[in-house]
């Protein structure tokens, strides 16, 4: 009895998830003279674990990449344009605050907005915070506009995140990645057979095997070419994902909200034609349900996704990693993927870097509510605690390399989750506390009034989809 | 709205660039109405002089001090610097120059060198710096300011000064005393430290009078008279990296047609600089004593100025590395005293910049939080590392002979530097870490300067129609050649702009 020949290529995906199919049609737009197969893993949890992935402004680069565009996004996948989250009780009940893409106030006289604020609060004359910040005005009412080009133009001083349908993503880049060339087999990886820190094959259903030069493990939590080891589970996390649910109805499509109780939180979003809510439930057995791999990129195969990290909804790391990880594999793509030591070293360091930042920004907030309900503080990072520790003291506000959240987002989490500064800077404290009144409580009215001249966000939807159907319709030239 | 801990005092020890920078800087916390800033100097002590040439952030610095910059140019004899032009680093007769400034536009999202790395050689394409418009403009003598609108060529344009430095510190003297900043002349002959926490108490002057503060700023060049005289910081010395210990200096009558940019010529155990201003020209060798002799090197630098000497060259002699903390319990040192690195990349001036600034940032109060401390000496220590190692690389990958050149190809290199050579050689690859100043198109110019070649280029580049690349790569040359023509030449800019009054 004779083996079957080992099925070929020189790219292999393992798993059937978002991220294999990003993944693939990554690979297939890159390099288009390399064969690039997909394989489903036997032992893969739900291919699709949070429904919707949030996209921020650094996927517009991959988007372009892979040939998508916002419309197919918002067309194809639902999609919405996110400008604010609303966090509820992470530190009390009442304890409220936006966080939010773009600028907060302007600078003056070399000193940020936020070290003016403080000052506005000291004097009894500061409304929210979010109040200054065009995004969140215009998620509060509902609105929404493309940012103006003009960096001088106050309609510029913003971003945005688009939330995603996650099944109808996977579904449009499989379709794309199919149409590109990418092979699809239909049989299943069984296992790995890994020597010298290697993979020299995959063990497939019916006694087949796969060789390939490179593979990608995207098998989510099942981790099925990498394994378990490596793994890293994160302690400051204490979390289980509970099941989601879907509703109908459209309510504001900008604004997402989380709210924190003391042993569960929750955030709800609008998709274009649904709204999503998911949960997320404390534990206290002592076991760290989330973590990340220690070596994502080993010998001839890297982790993707949540077989690389897996986290928490909160902040929505997850797409914002698969966009780091992909545009790092195609920043760092070697012609011999399979014997590229310099790129793997430097792809670890910084999806490390990477996903501690997202730990970091989720820790904050559990350190904040261990705060507030006078529990002890998790471990933090050296770097988190740094940046507490420095925005405490002075405002100052730490940026480490390859940050996700942007230093505005930043800002409104510590000043909302009450890590208020001892101590502004000096350049502010020159001024006088009436003339910053003045200044920023004009700079909100001058907000307020742009918003109302917007249109909703639904309006500005229909309009976009006419528009693409026109482009992409029967009659479409 | 002050605290009750904000600082009383703050002393300046020392005048000079790296003094007068921090005073002008500081003289805006005066406006609070509490914390006074002096200066204490003597006019019997010279200062260094060096750090004529400056990098573009110097610009937004003036801006915030609110200088106009036609002024400041005409009163401190100033010109307008695009680059250093590096002559002769790889091998004697060759030249490239690292402009301030992108090199093309990207192309769906992938760099445009990447496609020059491609397609260099098999369409012939121009070096790379004729698609950078500082480069094209410093090549020809040409300077037109940058436009605000960003679908502009012009706004790819960034620039700097070359200035005198005595001039700029005069200039800022009358800024920051204008501002409220009190200056004392005298010598410090001693510096008393208190008993209970060895922070610096008081100076006191050849005069008798004591001066005390809550904040020292060190601004007394090499010696560092607070930083290292009274408070035995230590220093860390690089010379094994950065082995030149010497400088000669002489100024030469001004040239006729002004460059825009600086030159560095490499010699046989250093290199020698030539930065032109309105009145002179100012040139400098720097160089390895255990290389060659004094005579030998102040021989050299006299050959090779392009004009006659107005005065006497004069010696300094150096130690590269750093002060081992910037910030010792209560002071703070700028400039020299905190440490040194050859003006290879003319960064003394912006070390002393970004060392104000994050003091303004990190601006203690009368507890002295070590967080504030800490933050600042880590923050500085990088930054040091990172320009520590952009200077090496001009050295380590050097194709010239001689027993200088043979060492500093050979010596072993920081790791930091090591992994950052190796990404680009794998594949053309640049990343910046920890907000480093000088960005991928800084490390591009240099890197391919010194004939470090990628072996091949990003992938993504293959999947790109030649034809409709060569179509974005030529609109992009014919702009910036075309934008460059229509620029004045730099002497008309400053002619009509911002003409130095005759000395």
């Amino acid at each position: 009895m004779s083996m079957p020949e080992p099925l070929r290529a020189n790219i292999l995906v393992a798993g059937d998830s978002l991220a294999a199919w990003m993944g693939a049609l990554a690979f297939s737009r890159w390099r288009p003279e390399l064969a690039v197969a997909v394989a489903p893993y036997h032992g893969e949890d739900s291919p699709i674990a949070d429904p919707v992935v949030i996209a921020r402004p650094e996927f517009r680069k991959l988007m372009a990449q892979l040939g998508l565009t916002e419309a197919d996004l918002v067309s194809e996948c639902d999609g919405t344009f996110l400008l604010a989250t609303r966090h509820a009780g992470w530190t009390g009940e009442a304890a409220v605050f936006h966080q939010a893409l773009g600028t907060f106030g302007a600078p003056a006289n070399g000193a940020a907005f936020h070290h003016y604020y403080q000052q506005m609060r000291a004097a009894g004359q500061a409304p929210s915070y979010g109040t200054f910040s065009l995004a969140t005005s215009m998620a509060l009412a509902g609105k929404f506009i493309h940012p103006a080009a003009n960096p001088r133009a106050l309609e510029s001083a913003f971003d945005y995140r688009i939330a995603i349908d996650a099944a109808k993503l996977r579904d449009l880049a499989k379709h794309r990645a199919l149409a590109a060339g990418v092979t699809q087999f239909s049989t299943k990886v069984m296992g790995t057979a890994w020597s010298d820190g290697r993979i020299r094959h995959l063990l497939l259903d019916g006694e087949q095997s796969a060789e390939v030069d490179f593979y990608l493990d995207c098998t989510g939590t099942a981790r099925g070419l990498t394994g378990a080891a490596g793994w890293t589970g994160i302690q400051a996390l204490p979390y289980r994902r509970e099941t989601g649910s879907v509703e109908t109805g459209d309510g504001n499509l900008s604004l997402a909200t989380v709210t924190a109780s003391p042993d569960r939180w929750t955030r709800e979003l609008a998709l274009r034609t649904r709204r999503v809510t998911e949960t997320f439930s404390c534990l206290e057995d002592g076991l760290a349900h989330f973590g990340y791999l220690a070596v994502p990129w080993r010998g001839n195969c890297v982790a993707l996704g949540r077989a690389a990290c897996d986290l928490p909804a909160l902040h929505a790391p997850a797409f914002s990693l698969l966009t780091r990880e992909l545009g790092l594999l195609g920043a760092l793509l070697p012609a011999d993927p399979a014997t590229a030591r310099v790129e793997a070293r430097e792809y670890n360091r910084r999806a490390l870097t990477a996903f501690g930042h997202m730990r970091d920004a989720q820790a904050l907030f559990e350190a904040a509510s261990a705060r507030t309900q006078g529990k002890p503080s998790p471990d933090l990072s050296d770097n988190l605690a740094r940046k507490i520790e420095q925005f405490t003291s002075r405002g100052r506000l730490v940026m480490y390399d390859d940050e996700i959240l942007s230093d505005s987002e930043w800002i409104a989490c510590l000043l909302g989750l009450g890590f208020t500064p001892e101590c502004v800077s000096p350049l502010a404290m020159a001024a006088s506390v009436d003339a910053v009144c003045d200044n920023y409580l004009r700079f909100a009215k001058r907000i307020r009034q742009a918003v109302e001249r917007m249109p909703d966000q639904q309006t500005y939807i229909q309009h976009m989809l006419a528009e693409y159907a026109k482009e992409t319709g029967p009659d479409a030239v | 709205m002050l605290s009750d801990q904000t600082l009383g005092t703050i002393l300046i020890v020392g005048g000079g660039t790296a003094g007068w920078m921090t005073a002008a800087a500081l003289s805006r916390l005066a406006q609070n109405g509490h914390t006074k800033i002096r200066l204490v100097e003597s006019d019997a002590i010279a200062t260094v002089g060096i750090g004529e040439a400056t990098i573009p952030p110097i610009v937004g610095f003036n801006q915030i001090l609110g200088i106009e910059e036609n002024d400041f140019l005409a009163k401190t004899q100033a010109t307008i610097k695009l680059g250093i032009v590096f002559d002769g680093w790889l091998q004697p007769g060759e030249a490239y120059i690292h402009p301030f400034g992108e090199y093309g536009l990207d192309i769906n999202a992938v760099k445009f060198y990447q496609f020059w790395l491609k397609y260099r050689e098999s369409q012939k394409l121009p070096y790379i710096d004729q698609f950078c418009l500082p480069a094209v403009a410093a090549w020809s003598n040409k300077f037109l300011k940058p436009g605000n609108d960003p679908r502009s060529v012009l706004s790819t344009l960034s620039y700097a000064y070359h200035f005198d430095a005595t001039l700029y510190a005069a200039y800022l003297r009358r800024l920051a005393e204008a501002r409220g900043v009190v200056r004392s002349e005298g010598k410090v002959v001693d510096v008393a430290l208190r008993s209970e926490d060895g922070f610096i108490e008081s100076v006191r002057l050849e005069s008798g009078e004591v001066i005390e503060a809550d904040l020292f700023v060190d601004c007394t060049g090499f010696r560092g008279l607070l930083i290292e005289g009274a408070l035995k910081t230590g220093f860390e010395d690089w010379s094994h990296w950065l082995p030149s210990n010497s400088a000669v200096v002489a100024p030469s009558e001004r040239v006729a047609a002004l460059p825009p940019y600086t030159r560095a010529t490499a010699r046989d155990a250093g290199w020698q600089w030539r930065i032109p201003l309105q009145h002179r020209t100012s040139h400098g060798h720097v160089y390895c004593n255990s290389f060659v002799d004094d005579q030998t090197a102040q021989d050299t630098l006299m050959a090779g100025l392009d004009a006659s000497a107005t005065d006497e060259p004069r010696y300094l002699r150096f130690t590269t590395g750093r002060r081992k903390k910037f910030w010792n319990r209560n002071c703070v040192a700028i400039g020299l005293s905190g440490g040194f690195m050859e003006p290879l990349e003319s960064t003394s001036i912006h070390l002393i910049q970004a060392g104000i600034s994050k003091l303004i940032a990190l601006m203690p109060d009368m507890s002295f939080n070590p967080t504030e401390r800490d933050e600042y000496n880590r923050l500085t220590g990088i930054q040091f590392e990172q320009i520590r190692d952009f200077l090496i690389l001009h050295y380590t990958a050097n194709q010239r002979e001689g027993a200088f050149w043979d060492y500093v190809r050979n010596m072993g290199l920081p790791a930091s530097l090591e992994e950052k050579i190796a990404l680009f050689r794998s594949k053309g690859r640049i990343f910046r870490f920890q907000d480093e100043l000088f960005g991928e198109a800084n490390w591009l110019s240099v890197l391919l300067g010194q004939g470090i070649i990628p072996r091949t280029w990003d992938p993504l580049v293959d999947t790109m129609d030649l034809a409709a690349v060569l179509g974005d790569m030529r609109q992009i040359y014919q702009a910036i050649q075309k934008t460059a023509e229509g620029m004045p030449s730099h002497q008309d800019y400053i002619t009509r702009y911002c003409p130095a009054p005759p000395v």
